[in-house]
């Protein structure tokens, strides 16, 4: 997956602050695209939240997570290529939440084949 | 006929162009000025990440704000003299959202430079520095209550009531921290796995409930091979855990982010 593959598609979902791509087991930010340019700090608590959700030694890891609430919705797709990465989004209230699981699929399955 | 669309070598420029805070104006055209400061607001809420707004009227400047977690962080300026020197006490300091008064003089200053109908020429771009992205600033509904728009903010309690109300179709049951189960539908029974995987999530020592502050739920979905979608939620009897169909995830999530914003 490339920066372009994140750009592209957060200009597809509405109300989509931030996407980037991250390795929960090395709890690294892999690519990342914003609306506007961050400080490192951002993208680390991100990938943080995204670490403690998917961590690998949890019993229950989920296959898709959305933290909800008066500061957005952050949401995180787990691939179901390599669980150990994740898509993480941030959108602002009035986002259309439905669209964004089927399109982040979709983006992983066209990269495990391409 | 229509144009042909962007390649996406296009595309993919305007999504650099957009990343860069280089996002197009908004215009709006106000019949009030209460119409304004909501729309103004309603932008504000989409700043999720650190911006400058600036307000104009198409031609001289009304306003510039910092923003970020959706969330007021300082009233820059205004474009009045006589206006700047009246709210120089709230102007270029960061907002509280603890303080009533911080959100009092932001309505006030507010309903000074947005007294009328007017159109509206809304900019963001990026802060120099980011800055404040949790917990600091005022939400636009503790502006929007100082200002008579809305009622005062529900208590948390009445708000995940809002929520198992609107959703009592998709809902299962509600399962507290003491293993206490709230059936939505009598007829469900909650099978062992799950309940195993409630007891881990709520219970154990960095359960996944160590992540959710007040205000937030945590939904999750596509656990193992459960149907359901749990949204795990802290309530002022303690922490618990909605259990849902899993299709219904993302509507719920929704529903949350687009209840009144608490403090």
């Amino acid at each position: 997956m490339t920066r372009d593959d994140l750009a592209t598609l957060r200009s597809t979902l509405a109300a989509c602050e931030m996407l980037q791509l991250v390795d929960v087991a090395a709890r690294t930010v892999l690519i990342a695209d914003s609306a506007v340019k961050l400080g490192q700090e951002h993208h680390d608590a991100l990938c943080t939240q995204a670490a403690a959700i998917f961590a690998p030694a949890r019993a229950d890891p989920p296959g898709c997570a959305m933290m909800a609430g008066p500061m957005g919705t952050r949401v995180f797709v787990a691939s179901p290529v390599d669980p150990g990465e994740v898509l993480c989004g941030v959108f602002a209230p009035g986002a259309e939440l439905s669209a964004v699981e089927p399109a982040v699929r979709a983006l992983f399955a066209r990269r495990a084949e391409a | 006929m229509c144009a042909p669309p962007p390649s996406p070598d296009l595309q993919t420029a305007l999504a650099r162009t957009a990343a860069f805070g280089l996002s197009p104006e908004v215009r709006f055209a106000a019949q009030s000025g209460e119409e304004a400061i909501v729309f103004l607001l309603d932008q504000v809420k989409t700043c999720q990440l650190p911006r400058r707004v600036t307000v104009t009227d198409g031609q001289a400047e009304n306003l510039v704000a910092d923003a970020a977690g959706g969330r007021l962080l300082r009233l820059v300026s205004v474009g009045d003299t006589a206006q700047a020197h009246a709210f120089s006490d709230v102007l270029g300091r960061p907002l509280n959202a603890r303080s009533d008064s911080d959100a009092d003089q932001v309505a006030a200053c507010l309903r000074a430079v947005l007294p009328d109908a007017t159109t509206l020429v809304v900019t963001t771009a990026r802060l120099d520095s980011a800055e404040g992205h949790t917990g600091a600033g005022l939400a636009p509904a503790q502006v929007l209550q100082a200002l008579g728009f809305v009622p005062a903010d529900p208590d948390p309690a009445a708000k995940l009531d809002d929520l198992i109300c609107a959703a009592e179709d998709v809902l299962i049951a509600l399962y507290t921290g003491r293993g206490e189960t709230r059936l939505f539908r009598p007829e469900a029974a909650l099978p062992d796995p799950l309940l195993a995987c409630l007891a881990r999530l709520l219970a154990e020592p960095g359960g996944l409930i160590d992540l959710v502050t007040p205000g937030d739920i945590l939904f999750l979905t596509g656990i193992s091979d459960l149907p359901h979608g749990i949204g795990l939620v802290r309530t002022p009897d303690g922490p618990a855990a909605l259990i849902f169909d899993a299709e219904a995830g993302v509507d719920l999530a929704a529903f949350w982010a687009e209840l009144p914003l608490a403090p």
